[in-house]
């Protein structure tokens, strides 16, 4: 499909490691080696990560990384199709639930990427984005994630109409369809709400290898007011926090995202 | 890559003039998915006499099928509703889908808020003036994100349309509703525009939010958009 050449191509140019990580990365990697051994770093203020400058179609890229902050993961399940106390997600339909979290954001290339395959859920696959590579003692984050929606996951095998005929199988991925805010900048009391970044789209899929999603961008503030584009999202890894929607399983730790922003400012 | 190379790609027909893209788009709403939360309805929260009560707070998901413009045959013959069987026929309730016809291209997911104010007694502030009526039309809030495309492990996020406005109104053989494109993905990453939607007819899968009558079926859907890339 289109999309898939467009992402496989923004992938090539500018994503994962690409250049707009490239863009934040010399600053970002500079705060690294400043910080002492065991100590936070002090990561650089946004003007000097945030790449606003246009290439020569007018578009600007940059990324950002998220910590999903498990605590924060509240699910609401009073709208769901299937059975609403169960968390096995994948074999009822849990479409009509709804649910907000929130993550740490830092400038893109802050969390470094997985390398050791890890084990999933017992039973599971195993993949090196299971791997714990963020523990938030390394960073303070310079900004907000916000993310909040639906569940999409239809795990009955088939459905069928009035007469019959099936119309509708069993769908286990994407997960979420969500409406993000990346805000740049902490909130605070003086400041309530930073420049700010909005998409729209689906999130997650069954395999942590694969999953690389292509989200529009829905709106902005600041120097983001007239903002249109898109923007990709892949995993990375895991992080120390636990998602309260796994509450019933072990360790189900929360993931990271890195996000690749391509948008046009005017 | 060029956004007309990109639009040749997708499985559906696009006019492209002078940077205006049109294209219209079939929806079946699958009523089984129509999962509504009546938790923070401000009327009381078991009835189905959405007409009758506020059900202002309450939200709601659903999923259709999205075919090509034109696959679903216009609606010939006046039909009532279980729902309200003394209101007068309307065509565009004939049911006209039965989806053995034809194979979806893309995938609808639809969520929002209910703006149904039923309630027969107006609204006052605190000083006693009227400060809201009885509205009962249009019935929803919501935002669509329109995935052109089969979702595969391989292709989570097929090219997509978001849209946000409003929905339904009382007569469905009048129910023109203009909607705002919000955003886009793949070759309508930059898109801006509008969208019409307009009803044709219902389809062969009953709606779950009206389950205490005898097959309300789900609507369709035509959506005429006009957009800029």
């Amino acid at each position: 499909m289109t999309t898939e050449r467009d992402r496989r191509s923004f992938i090539k140019t500018v994503g994962a490691g690409g250049l707009a990580v490239a863009a934040a990365g010399p600053a970002v990697a500079a705060a690294a080696a400043q910080a002492p051994k065991g100590r936070t770093m002090m990561l650089p203020p946004v003007e000097a990560w945030l790449n606003m400058k246009p290439d020569s179609n007018g578009v600007v890229r940059f990324s950002v990384d998220v910590a999903v902050l498990g605590h924060t993961d509240a699910i609401d399940a009073s709208g769901r199709i299937g059975p609403k106390d169960s968390q096995n997600y994948f074999s009822i339909d849990v479409r009509g639930d709804t649910f907000y979290v929130e993550g740490a954001l830092y400038p893109g290339g802050t969390i470094p990427d997985p390398t050791v395959v890890t084990q999933g859920r017992p039973g599971g696959r195993a993949s090196r984005h299971y791997q714990q590579v963020w523990d938030f003692t390394k960073a303070q984050p310079v900004g907000h994630w916000m993310s909040r929606g639906w569940a999409i996951i239809n795990g009955v095998d088939e459905y069928k109409d009035t007469k019959g005929t099936v119309v509708e199988r069993k769908r286990t991925e994407p997960h979420l369809l969500t409406e993000h805010n990346y805000v740049f900048g902490r909130m605070t009391g003086d400041n309530l709400t930073p420049e700010m970044l909005i998409s729209s789209g689906a999130d997650d899929g069954n395999d942590p290898e694969k999953e690389i999603l292509v989200r529009a961008i829905t709106g902005g503030t600041g120097r983001f007011k007239f903002a249109r584009g898109q923007v990709v999202e892949h995993i990375l890894g895991r992080n120390t926090t636990t998602l309260r929607s796994f509450s019933n399983f072990p360790n189900a730790f929360s993931p990271n995202y890195r996000f690749e922003f391509e948008v046009k400012l005017t | 890559m060029t956004p007309s190379t990109d639009l040749a790609a997708l499985p559906i027909p696009i006019k492209l003039e002078r940077g205006i893209a049109t294209f219209t788009l079939d929806v079946a709403v699958l009523g089984h998915t129509d999962a509504a939360d009546t938790s923070g309805r401000i009327g009381p929260r078991k009835t189905q006499n959405y007409f009758g009560i506020d059900t202002r707070g309450d939200s709601y998901y659903y999923e259709g099928l999205v075919y090509p413009g034109g696959t679903f045959p216009k609606p010939t013959a006046p039909t009532t509703l279980s729902v309200n069987p003394k209101a007068p026929p309307k065509l565009n309730n004939e049911v006209v889908w039965d989806f053995t016809k034809a194979k979806p291209i893309g995938t609808l997911m639809g969520r929002g808020w209910l703006l149904i104010n039923g309630a027969r007694d107006p609204y006052k502030d605190s000083r006693g003036t009227v400060v809201d009526q009885t509205r009962t039309a249009p019935h929803l809030l919501s935002t669509h994100n329109i995935f052109l495309g089969a979702f595969t492990p391989d292709v989570l996020t097929p090219p997509m349309l978001v849209t946000s406005g409003m929905e339904n109104g009382n007569d469905p053989d009048n129910e023109p509703m203009m909607r705002a494109l919000t955003g886009g993905t793949g070759p309508f990453r930059f898109a801006e525009g509008e969208v019409r939607q307009e009803r044709i007819g219902r389809n062969t899968t009953a709606l779950k939010t009206f389950s205490d009558f005898a097959s309300v079926y789900a609507p369709n859907y035509r959506f005429h958009f006009k957009i800029r890339l």
